[in-house]
């Protein structure tokens, strides 16, 4: 099974210094490794605006992107933090201004892969998860998806999320039981 | 979305914390029971490989990197015409516009202080030759006022110049000025021509009182009253020249300017004997303003106390009225000429209230 932490690996600052230098291919494999877990992230903590935010990211990431400087951690810490930041706004923009939509829009991001079955049930078994991650509190799920998802670190997930290392520790291993509790109460197999 | 069954409430097996945290960093549990299974299918669900719908915007993400490479690659002068000048804009206006409100701050504080006064005197000079503000007044004479050095109020007082004798101004013309405007000028802490004696920084009510330092306008006992002196301006309860102060009482009041207090003696009656010491007619000022308290109208103890026969004097030896004839006994006249020189025998038994009485001193005749 792939994973989506630090799957790029020693190639990562050779990957980078191209993209830096203009490669479409090196950004569009940075642009691979990062998104799918920057929209699992946002799907949970944003459902409605998932993609819009992390367009939004994109955005900032390409204008930034000459001027980073840093290892794979350091990227994928500045993405979500980047990300992040983009979700705040977009809380705030809601808080001004509330909208209701009219009517529910049709799921159009239903996985279209040549192994459906197998591809399927992959992803509704993570759609599972996310589900169950969104009735955690926010911040052991915030936690947990920055631990798990992005691949970050306890100190630098502790400075994105402003609280201690102890705390962030303590959430992520508190949201982790409870999800595990969930499981096994539900019977769930994912 | 799964069909989540629930087939009743079990009891979630305890996870060591060390599994918990091998399972977050990615590396295999060390505990590999059955209590860690759930967790572990959490995170490799979570970690699962990317959907086609989280790589949909690929083509979006790369039209953006394109369009960055293409501003990245404008020249550079191009944009520093686009984006420095308006950066120098928004900021220089900013320092012009601070740098002028603190200068304009500073000229009117300037300006005001200035008209008000309040500058140091170099510094107030030039503003009066500058900016037409008032001339500085402090530590000099007021020029503009002074008169001629021949006028005879322009010579210095004898009681405040060391003794020296009274000029010509005994000649028995008071100047111009009036006892209001020694008193304003006076206030304003400048010595003014009109006023003859005394130094310059005096309480307004002892000016007013020494407006009697002019022999013509000297008033006479029964103008006395309409002369404009106050019981105000006659400061000296308990206190009388023959008895000094009355046991229990200050020499003057406490508000007196220059008085002692809580002394026994008043200040007063010291700077009256040392300006005694030096020979100085009777009307100077320290004379009169003795003499100011013994006008009719003006005794402190009402009428019923007063004794009008001539008592002899406190003071000993040549005092500020060693010059001054005492009136003969029971004339009551304070307007007679002096007729003795001989300095009255000091007194020194006057209890409160019986020897309170009058010093017969009586104000120069006027001629």
């Amino acid at each position: 099974m792939p994973i989506l932490g630090a799957v790029i690996g020693d190639g990562f600052a050779a990957l980078l210094a191209a993209a830096q230098d203009g490669s479409e291919a090196a950004f569009s494999q940075l642009w691979r490794d990062g998104n799918p877990a920057l929209l699992r992230y946002l799907r949970v903590l944003a459902p409605e605006a998932a993609d819009d935010i992390a367009a939004e990211t994109w955005v900032q990431v390409v204008r930034g992107l000459p001027a980073f400087r840093g290892d794979e951690q350091a990227w994928r810490a500045w993405l979500f933090t980047t990300s992040r930041r983009r979700l705040l706004d977009e809380r705030r923009r809601r808080a001004r201004r509330p909208a209701i939509p009219l009517a529910e829009v049709p799921d159009t991001r239903l996985p279209n892969v040549s192994d459906a079955a197998d591809l399927a049930l992959e992803h509704l078994s993570t759609r599972a998860v996310l589900t169950l991650l969104v009735g955690l509190p926010p911040l052991q799920a915030e936690v947990i998806l920055l631990r798990v998802v992005a691949g970050l670190d306890t100190e630098t997930v502790a400075r994105m999320v402003g609280r201690s290392p102890g705390a962030v520790r303590v959430a992520a291993h508190r949201g982790l039981r409870r999800l595990a509790q969930i499981v096994t109460q539900a019977g769930v197999t994912l | 979305m799964p069909n989540l069954p629930w087939p009743g409430r079990r009891e979630a097996p305890a996870i060591p914390d060390a599994s918990l945290a091998a399972l977050l960093a990615g590396t295999p549990p060390p505990d590999q029971s059955a209590a860690v299974q759930p967790a572990a299918d959490v995170v490799a669900a979570l970690r699962a490989g990317p959907a086609r719908d989280e790589l949909g915007g690929e083509a979006a993400a790369l039209a953006e990197f394109r369009n960055g490479r293409a501003r990245a690659a404008r020249p550079a002068s191009r944009a520093r015409r686009g984006q420095r000048p308006a950066r120098r804009a928004t900021r220089i206006p900013v320092r012009v516009t601070a740098a002028a409100a603190v200068a304009a701050v500073g000229i009117g504080s300037l300006a005001s202080a200035a008209y008000v006064g309040a500058l140091p005197t170099p510094i107030q000079r030039l503003a009066h030759a500058t900016i037409w503000a008032p001339a500085a007044t402090r530590g000099r004479v007021h020029q503009a006022a002074a008169p001629d050095a021949g006028h005879p109020a322009a010579a210095p007082c004898p009681a405040t110049r060391g003794g020296t004798t009274a000029p010509a101004r005994a000649a028995g013309t008071r100047p111009a000025s009036t006892a209001g405007a020694s008193e304003s000028v006076a206030s304003a802490g400048v010595r003014h021509p009109g006023t003859p004696c005394g130094p310059i920084r005096r309480p307004a009510r002892r000016l007013t009182a020494r407006a009697g330092c002019w022999p013509a306008a000297w008033p006479s006992r029964t103008s006395a009253a309409g002369f404009g002196w106050s019981r105000t301006s006659v400061p000296e309860p308990g206190w009388s020249r023959t008895a000094g102060p009355q046991p229990g009482q200050s020499g003057r009041p406490a508000q007196y300017p220059g008085g002692s207090g809580a002394s026994g003696r008043p200040a007063r009656t010291t700077r009256a004997r040392q300006a005694a010491a030096s020979p100085r007619p009777f009307w100077s000022c320290a004379a009169s303003r003795r003499r100011s308290h013994d006008q009719p109208g003006h005794w402190p103890y009402g009428a019923g106390h007063r004794d009008r026969s001539p008592q002899p004097r406190p003071t000993s030896g040549p005092g500020p009225y060693s010059g001054t004839p005492s009136p003969q006994p029971g004339s009551g006249s304070r307007d007679g000429p002096p007729a003795s020189s001989k300095p009255a025998p000091p007194s020194h038994s006057p209890p409160a209230r019986q020897s309170v009485s009058r010093s017969p001193t009586s104000p120069p005749s006027r001629r």
